[in-house]
């Protein structure tokens, strides 16, 4: 019963009072969008599309991620931006909520509730939450501009489209024509759980290093395919579905569980000796 | 009946001892005052003592209890450490009845009591982010007190406050004693804790330098 009180509260304080976390995805689901229907107009015009685009090419256009980077003297390496912004905005959204809880109102609140537990579950199912919602809203505000346009909605991809926006030039890919589900919902699920382990981390050490380390991590992800780097998990292109080099779904989806699993006792046992101080 | 037994505790934080070798026995019905300069363990003590953070060395048994050990939190207190910090977007009434939600113990005329006593008004609208420092700590005070708990903790309950504030902190603190809470109380100031306290422990670098009785 004191976990449905925490969990209600965390849901009040530390999401739908949360107006950063509100906001944030859909004005960046909008200049994503305003790219992406930039470019697909500049194809288009130059001859360089068959036809138009669709909801399916910008959820593969805000999930994709990059193409294989091999390094290379005469082969910079290119930020992957759109994906980067995406997958790193969202940690940072829910890295202080936890910790300014813990250090105000929620002190008062853990003692009175008597269980370190209910504190910890309570804010684990926050996190898996906010970030479904964060992308949820992302796109959910893309589907509203996509009506509002009166641009295609189905989840049709154009290889064309994807050929161009994604600089597929060497390597080789599984023409596809369909966006599964499973494909556009694995990247929202890699998302939750390095998130998890971020707030994991936040135990051991301060909330802005274990911020670091998941940047470094989807940095590492970007510059190399390898499947023991979480993040090519959450580029759709990275998939064996698109490149006929990639990583197995099922292996990420494993990796994912695994993850959250370990993310969710680790934070659980740590938090049972976790020291509340005024200060982290 | 509640009794809070310190058992040879000790606290290092990255290699800081931050308390040293401390024990101590409690009762109810008994204020006991903590004394000592900034950094002298005072805080720290208080939070090993409400279970927010583990002695690395020793025990603190309620009733019995350990803490981290039988129970994770003392399971009657109240407390004000440092700066009382409250919902912002709340006002005081709806922030202690959001605390006393949990429980669920006392009814809403009791919170009204307890804001009342502090010397606030139960009817103020005012969010708590406009509160002044003196209001914030009065409410800090009303949130400890509010469900009659068995224990009571106060760390430097009169900051920020006026002299009537803290003629009126002095009086909810008998108040708390009489009705049989064990009370414990840091302040910086000597002449208000002789007052106020059955006991006194006076720390120093994180060690009891002096235990007494004052006059």
């Amino acid at each position: 019963m004191k976990f449905i009180r925490y969990l209600r509260f965390d849901i009040q304080q530390g999401i739908l009072r949360n107006k950063a976390l509100l906001f944030t995805p859909a004005v960046i689901a909008i200049i994503i969008f305003l790219d992406f229907v930039g470019k697909a107009h500049r194809f288009l015009d130059a001859g360089l599309i068959a036809e138009g685009v669709s909801y399916g090419d910008y959820c593969f256009y805000l999930y994709g991620g990059m193409y294989e980077y091999i390094p290379d003297v005469a082969n910079a390496f290119r930020f992957p931006v759109v994906w980067i912004t995406v997958f790193l905005v969202i940690p940072f959204l829910l890295l202080n909520y936890p910790f300014k809880d813990l250090f105000g109102a929620g002190q008062q609140i853990l003692v009175r509730s008597g269980r370190r537990t209910a504190w910890w579950m309570s804010k684990c199912c926050w996190n898996i939450l906010g970030t479904i919602l964060y992308h949820l809203i992302m796109q959910l505000t893309a589907l509203a501009l996509f009506g509002v346009l009166r641009m295609e909605i189905s989840n049709r991809i154009h290889m064309d489209f994807i050929r161009l926006a994604f600089q597929i030039g060497h390597q080789e890919v599984w023409e596809q024509s369909i966006l599964p589900f499973a494909v556009a919902f694995l990247p929202i699920l890699v998302s939750v759980s390095i998130n998890m382990f971020q707030m994991t981390l936040s135990l051991f050490v301060k909330p802005i290093f274990g911020f670091f380390t998941v940047s470094l991590l989807f940095l590492a992800s970007a510059y190399r395919l390898s499947s023991w780097l979480i993040g090519n998990y959450a580029m759709i292109y990275r998939y064996d579905w698109m490149l006929k080099t990639g990583v197995s779904m099922k292996v990420g989806a494993g990796m994912v569980a695994s993850l959250l699993f370990v993310s969710v006792i680790a934070g659980l046992i740590r938090f049972r000796y976790y020291d509340i101080l005024e200060k982290e | 009946m509640v009794e809070i037994e310190v058992n040879h505790v000790t606290k290092r934080i990255h290699k800081n001892t931050v308390l040293q070798d401390i024990s101590a026995k409690m009762h109810e019905g008994r204020i006991y005052g903590l004394q000592g300069i900034n950094g002298s363990g005072k805080t720290m003590l208080m939070r090993v003592i409400i279970g927010l953070i583990r002695p690395t060395e020793g025990t603190v048994s309620i009733n019995g209890d350990v803490l981290g050990k039988d129970i994770e939190f003392p399971e009657s207190i109240g407390f004000l450490l440092e700066n009382p910090t409250f919902l912002g977007r709340y006002s005081g009434l709806e922030n202690l009845k959001m605390l006393a939600g949990i429980k669920k113990r006392i009814s809403e005329d009791k919170i009204r009591e307890s804001i009342r006593a502090v010397g606030l008004d139960p009817e103020d609208r005012k969010k708590y982010r406009k509160y002044s420092l003196g209001m914030k700590q009065r409410l800090g005070i009303a949130a400890a007190i509010m469900e009659e708990p068995d224990i009571v903790v106060l760390d430097e309950p009169t900051n920020a406050l006026d002299e009537s504030g803290i003629g009126l902190v002095k009086e909810i603190l008998f108040q708390q004693k009489e009705r049989g809470a064990l009370v414990i109380v840091s302040c910086h100031d000597i002449s208000i804790l002789k007052e106020i306290s059955d006991e006194i422990f006076k720390l120093e670098e994180g060690r009891v330098i002096d235990h007494f009785c004052p006059e």
